[in-house]
């Protein structure tokens, strides 16, 4: 059943996207529906994630644009799957604050570089999928990462300069 | 180069996409400026954390929540319950009544017969909202009988509204008989109550 397949993926990339739950949950539903009401537009040149995936970037983007002033910044904390790797509570601790640090800094990023940067370094997926899933040529797309990237390391360090300075303070 | 112009060059330096041309430019100048190098640092540590960014678990029953929406009508029905938040059921007659609030009083004060025209357009109103909603939850006597009442009251023939009323209880109470007496044919497996209720209606 498709919406058993890949309901984790899209629910993942919308809460990526979003970092709310609620709002993830509720977005997955609109991607399902949507898809739903257009299989039979459904482009058969492309990968069906692939497809799935543009879909759900829509949807993204779209409420988003048009919910602007509601703010994005505050993270629900979800639980996550456990990582293949057992370390310790305090490692694991860290760990988490830091994926959370990063998560509130991609946040920031505008949609477009956003969802570039989700797609490549958490998604994994080519450049040559995204172009497709972006609709946008392939220059355009690992400009966007590589800017997504770029703000994302310029954000964090300013963050933890004033860090810093706050401590020194 | 300055530090704006190796900033900008660090993506392409990690992938190790760097034109040769700048290369060594860049390698100087991350050995001379510490702040650059921290952003270097930055960079990469942030490519390893997404890289490593967890999965999680969607709720138990989104699937389920999902194929609930998919199971139900499409287009105008599907948009009023998702805005109101109300089931069909709710929604048929609450829409219904609201037009005969709106409407009907709006005729009476004109305090003339609908035009011709005007009537063949709320007939044809009618007609669309049956279509649209009268198969829907067994709807459809329901809208239809809102629909008699409508135009007896703008036909001024208001004395008839009550039996119209009155035909509908009846109509809707001989369904219900119907009903019970299949039901209990078939679910207790006995006639009696079939039997009893045939009896008693006779």
């Amino acid at each position: 059943m498709l919406i058993k397949k890949y309901q984790r993926r899209v629910y993942n990339l919308c809460y990526q996207f979003f970092g709310r739950a609620g709002r993830a949950e509720e977005m997955t539903q609109e991607v399902f529906m949507r898809l739903y009401g257009s299989l039979n537009r459904y482009n058969f040149e492309m990968e069906f994630p692939t497809w799935l995936m543009s879909v759900a970037r829509n949807l993204c983007i779209d409420f988003y644009r048009h919910h602007k002033k509601e703010k994005f910044v505050d993270i629900d904390v979800v639980a996550a799957l456990p990582a293949p790797n057992g370390d310790g509570p305090a490692a694991e601790y860290e760990r988490s604050e830091a994926h959370r640090t990063i998560h509130e800094g991609l946040l920031r990023l505008s949609d477009d570089l956003r969802m570039a940067v989700i797609l490549r370094d958490i998604q994994g997926y080519s450049y040559d999928e995204i172009a497709a899933v972006l609709s946008a040529p392939l220059g355009t797309v690992k400009s966007r990462i590589n800017r997504g990237r770029l703000e994302l390391a310029r954000m964090l360090m300013a963050q933890r300069e004033a860090g810093e300075l706050g401590g020194t303070a | 180069m300055n530090c704006k112009q190796v900033q900008d060059l660090l993506p392409e330096f990690v992938d190790r996409q760097l034109k040769q041309t700048f290369l060594a430019g860049v390698e100087t100048h991350l050995k001379a400026c510490s702040e650059c190098e921290t952003l270097l640092t930055i960079y990469r540590q942030n490519m390893q954390l997404l890289g490593s960014f967890p999965e999680v678990e969607p709720p138990p029953d989104l699937v389920e929540k999902i194929v609930r929406r998919t199971a139900k009508p499409a287009g105008f029905l599907a948009l009023m319950e998702r805005y109101l938040r109300l089931p069909a059921p709710v929604l048929l007659p609450a829409v219904s009544a609201l037009l005969i609030l709106l409407l009907g009083p709006a005729f009476l004060q004109m305090n003339t017969v609908p035009s011709r025209s005007a009537n063949k357009y709320i007939h044809r109103a009618w007609s669309y909202s049956t279509r649209l909603y009268g198969k829907a939850e067994g709807m459809g006597q329901e809208i239809a009988t809102f629909k008699n009442i409508f135009m007896l009251i703008l036909d001024r023939r208001v004395e008839k509204v009550q039996e119209e009323l009155e035909n509908y209880r009846k109509q809707k109470n001989d369904q219900q008989s119907s009903q019970t007496s299949y039901i209990t044919c078939d679910g207790n497996g006995s006639h009696q109550g079939a039997i009893n209720h045939v009896l008693h209606e006779s």
